[in-house]
């Protein structure tokens, strides 16, 4: 039987940690909520902002189809460079999200058909774990951003997609891939890989409807979404040039979808790092239980032991009883 | 008209609006009921947007996008 100090000792320490995971599971939840919110005040502007691009594509396959050639974000050539975006958090703590995304990527450097391998890529972090395992595997690191963790401001997303795009149009790579965390529920996050550039247009919308979760709050958002004004015939005057206005578009578009991408990324991994908590929280409430128990046993045992004591020496030294 | 201004951090504007006037790459437009349909690149500057009530607002505009639809709607993509 384990002694009373050590099991009080014991027993604290655990009710301190069950302390610290209930708060921490609080705050994941308090951010995950954060995050998603800002993620639906992105929408309408999205959504807009693909309206637009789908009038300027249009009025130019009437107008002068011969306008969108050429234009370089759109334009798919031969990847002899890919950089591949690994979307991860800063800190532990957060369950099986990290290690989902390094599998994901794990497993698409290992597919036979894939030309990409850990030597040929070149990669850009976000979240310092991705980056530590990148740099453990022997991988080219481009850039590490950091502190994306919390929700994100506009000016850092910049900063991530002026280098990709720069990078992109100066040729240092001629496709880029992202591997992060999708937003499913607050339950379920699933690791995915999408393409950014080349720009396609379906991926785009894809990603901007994926910031919607499919269950939960905010997921009765999806419908509304969905229906949207294709297919009118308009004839715009488009200033300067259609051109012009795509090639100042396209980059618009694509940093938004980057700030959906990391606000989705962001949600995933407060709500992994919630459920982690909870788990936490619950296994030491039972330890806490299981070591009470104990605690208050021995402390019996110890009392019964000590009347035992008293009463045999009394017994002893008074044979008769009296 | 219908006036709608978006930025990714929210909706700015929405509603009803008599006088949008805004500087594009080529100048600057003012837009009213029935204006044709445009598609524009706006420039950094201020927008200045009259209400139903005929009071002005100002909102500040680094760079976005200027739509006009068919049948008095505009859009603007502001950041």
């Amino acid at each position: 039987m384990a002694s009373l100090t050590h099991l009080k000792k014991r027993l604290s320490g655990i009710k301190s940690i069950n302390q610290i995971t209930a708060a921490m599971e609080l705050v994941a939840a308090t951010k995950m909520r954060k995050a998603q919110e800002v993620a639906l005040g992105t929408r309408a502007y999205a959504w807009s902002a693909l309206e637009l691009l789908s009038h300027i594509i249009k009025s130019l396959e009437e107008h002068a189809p011969e306008g969108l050639f050429h234009i370089p974000l759109l334009t798919r050539r031969e990847a002899k460079k890919t950089a591949i975006v690994v979307v991860t958090s800063d800190k532990g703590l957060v369950g099986s999200f990290n290690s989902s995304v390094l599998r994901r990527l794990e497993k698409f450097l290992k597919e036979e058909t894939n030309p990409h391998n850990w030597e040929n890529v070149t990669f850009i972090a976000v979240g310092q774990k991705g980056a530590d395992y990148v740099k453990k595997r022997g991988g080219v690191l481009h850039h590490v951003f950091t502190s994306y963790g919390d929700v994100i401001r506009l000016d850092q997303i910049s900063e991530l997609a002026s280098e990709i795009v720069d990078g992109y149009l100066e040729g240092i790579w001629d496709e880029v891939l992202v591997f992060s965390a999708n937003f499913i529920s607050a339950l379920r996050q699933e690791a995915v890989m999408r393409e950014l550039l080349p720009m396609d247009f379906e991926s785009v919308k894809n990603s901007i409807r994926e910031v919607v979760p499919e269950t939960g709050r905010y997921s009765d958002l999806k419908k509304e979404m969905l229906e949207s004004s294709e297919g009118r015939p308009l004839d715009y005057v488009i200033e300067p040039s259609p051109r012009d206005a795509l090639e100042k578009l396209l980059p618009h578009l694509l940093r938004i979808q980057i700030y959906d991408i990391m606000l989705e990324a962001n949600a995933s991994e407060h709500s992994a790092r919630r459920v982690a908590m909870k788990n936490a929280s619950d296994n030491a409430g039972e330890l806490i239980g299981n070591l009470t128990l104990l605690y208050n046993r021995s402390r019996q045992e110890l009392i019964t032991k000590e009347l035992t004591e008293i009463t045999s020496t009394v017994a002893a030294i008074n044979p008769m009883g009296n | 008209m219908r006036l709608r201004i978006h930025s990714l951090r929210g909706t700015l504007y929405d509603g009803k609006a008599k006088r949008l006037t805004i500087p594009t790459e080529v100048g600057e437009i003012t837009v009213l009921d029935d204006h044709e349909p445009l598609i524009s690149v706006t420039k950094e500057g201020l927008a200045i947007v009259e209400d139903a009530g005929g009071k002005e607002q100002f909102f500040r505009i680094n760079s976005g996008f200027l739509e006009v639809k068919p049948g008095s709607e505009v859009l603007v993509l502001a950041d």
